[in-house]
């Protein structure tokens, strides 16, 4: 039996966990982590404010203010709205629902008898159709019935500038975390670079060609930046999923929060951060390997 | 010691040859000034001088790894000023390089620092095995292939790189200061290393401040403040006057 015989596999030129490189991996590790969660809240915001922006624009809400002359006045504006086309579907609110929206004001004391609540109707109308409110009160008028309709213009565009600046901001604090993962990696790929010069200069004195050098740093680095984005993103949508557990069933703000259960979207945009990361590291590498070479090892 | 792993080179041409060759670091003085000179294919030679005398850039000239300020270098009759980059390391390869601080990749056991530049070469692991065991059982290392450099002797590193050096049978062998960290004992023996690689083709070329290491029928070069000297009695079996 040889003596090489169960010397397999060579020495790794570059070993996978050099202990320079740890502080810097943990670094890239927490950036991935926020960057993964930055993007995701980018994603859940708009498709979030979408969802909302869809439900307001295909509803219109007519308030019908009853007399003693018509007490059927809601009635009579659910048969004219029925007789539209456009109209899905028409809801009444339960009167006590609608007095229980005045109690913050009024209190928990019931209402005198002979003031009587304005009934609220929800309407759906088909996508994309505009109704003509103004039309449609001159309809309300001409049968002799007080009734307002609105479709909710006023709270869309609040609603819009919020979700606006909401993304904007989660925009730009995702671009930051990139520069900062982009630029982390350069420093990280070029304090690597310096800490194995020797070998540089070692490979380059047998007759290693540049590439070959260039492709065994860039490799490792790569093979680096995607651990480190791995980790981060792994980290970030465990934490996410607890938060989902925690805050299931809740309405509103909490919506903003990235359901990861909710299909594999999510966690294939987050799956994004490892192989940017391990581009822009391998990247990084070959591009700084090659001017060092050629820079500096060659005559 | 085994018999030798390493093959010989019988082209008969010069193997480097210098003409009027200056250096100098940036803007300062010339460290080498109008050095002429040719080495004969499968000659033996020493280089001496004092501390700064330019022994190191001479050999960095030789090595390529620094470019001259002015004159001509010829490396295996290939005009050096005139090689693609692409080129260099293919050179490179057909020279072997020591230098004193040795230069060994320090988590790559012995046995992994001298496959080195085969494996650089994108030689198979299989067809060089063999090889490194021979070659390491030859210079000394057959029981130390595992090592890591750390724990190995000043000697071992020594040889350790020699080997290195030679693996992939380089045409040249350059050497700079390779007793400089080995005692008398361990220096005497890797001269009678270099001696033997000679004796197998290898054109060689040491430089050392250590006079009593030369062997009599090497050439002598001596360089002073730059200048480099060669015995008018050489016969051209070794370095020669251009």
């Amino acid at each position: 039996m040889s003596e090489t015989d169960n010397w397999d596999k060579a020495q790794p030129l570059l070993p996978a966990n050099s202990p320079q490189d740890r502080p810097m991996f943990i670094i890239l590790m927490i950036l991935a982590f926020l960057a993964t969660l930055s993007l995701l809240s980018i994603k859940s915001s708009f498709s979030t404010a979408k969802s909302w922006q869809a439900e307001l624009q295909n509803t219109l809400t007519v308030q019908v203010i009853p007399t003693v002359e018509i007490p059927d006045a809601a009635e009579q504006v659910k048969s004219i709205l029925e007789n539209k086309p456009d109209v899905i579907s028409i809801a009444e609110l339960d009167p006590e629902y609608s007095a229980s929206l005045l109690a913050p004001w009024l209190g928990e004391t019931p209402l005198p008898d002979d003031i009587q609540l304005p009934a609220l109707l929800s309407v759906s109308t088909l996508p994309g159709q505009e109704f003509d409110i103004d039309v449609l009160e001159t309809e309300f008028n001409q049968a002799g019935l007080n009734a307002s309709v609105d479709n909710h213009q006023q709270w869309s565009t609040d609603f819009k500038k919020s979700v606006l600046a909401v993304q904007t901001l989660a925009i730009l604090a995702f671009i930051l975390i990139f520069t900062a993962i982009a630029t982390a990696i350069v420093f990280a790929t070029r304090a690597g670079l310096s800490g194995r010069r020797m070998l540089i200069d070692v490979l380059h004195q047998i007759g290693a060609a540049p590439d070959y050098t260039a492709k065994l740093f860039s490799r490792r680095f790569a093979l680096s930046g995607f651990k480190a984005g791995l980790f981060g993103a792994i980290a970030a949508l465990i934490i996410l999923f607890f938060l989902g557990l925690i805050t299931a069933g809740a309405v509103g703000s909490m919506k903003f929060i990235p359901d990861i259960k909710s299909g594999p979207a999510n966690i294939l945009l987050a799956a994004l951060i490892p192989v940017v990361m391990a581009g822009i590291a391998g990247l990084s590498a070959w591009r700084t390997v090659l001017k060092t070479l050629f820079d500096e090892v060659y005559p | 010691m085994s018999s030798h792993p390493l093959s010989t080179q019988p082209e008969d041409e010069d193997s480097i040859r210098f003409e009027h060759v200056g250096m100098r670091y940036g803007r300062g003085e010339e460290v080498l000034n109008d050095v002429s000179f040719t080495l004969k294919k499968g000659s033996m030679n020493f280089l001496t001088g004092p501390s700064g005398a330019g022994k190191s850039s001479l050999l960095k000239l030789m090595y390529l790894n620094m470019r001259p300020s002015r004159g001509l270098i010829t490396l295996f009759g290939q005009d050096t000023s005139q090689i693609d980059i692409g080129a260099i390391p293919v050179l490179k390869r057909r020279m072997g390089v020591v230098l004193q601080d040795f230069r060994l990749i320090q988590h790559l056991n012995v046995f992994e620092n001298v496959a080195l530049p085969l494996r650089v070469a994108g030689v198979k692991r299989d067809a060089y095995q063999e090889n490194v065991v021979s070659l390491l059982k030859w210079v000394g290392l057959g029981d130390r292939m595992r090592a890591l450099p750390p724990t190995l002797s000043g000697g071992e590193k020594q040889r350790a790189a020699i080997a290195r050096a030679v693996i992939s049978k380089p045409e040249i062998l350059i050497a700079d200061e390779p007793t400089g960290n080995v005692d008398m004992e361990i220096g005497k023996r890797l001269i009678r290393l270099f001696s033997e690689l000679n004796r197998l083709g290898t054109t060689v070329i040491i430089a050392t401040h250590d006079l009593s290491l030369i062997p009599s029928g090497a050439t002598h070069m001596t360089l002073n403040n730059g200048v480099l000297t060669i015995p008018e009695n050489d016969n051209g079996s070794g370095a020669a006057n251009v």
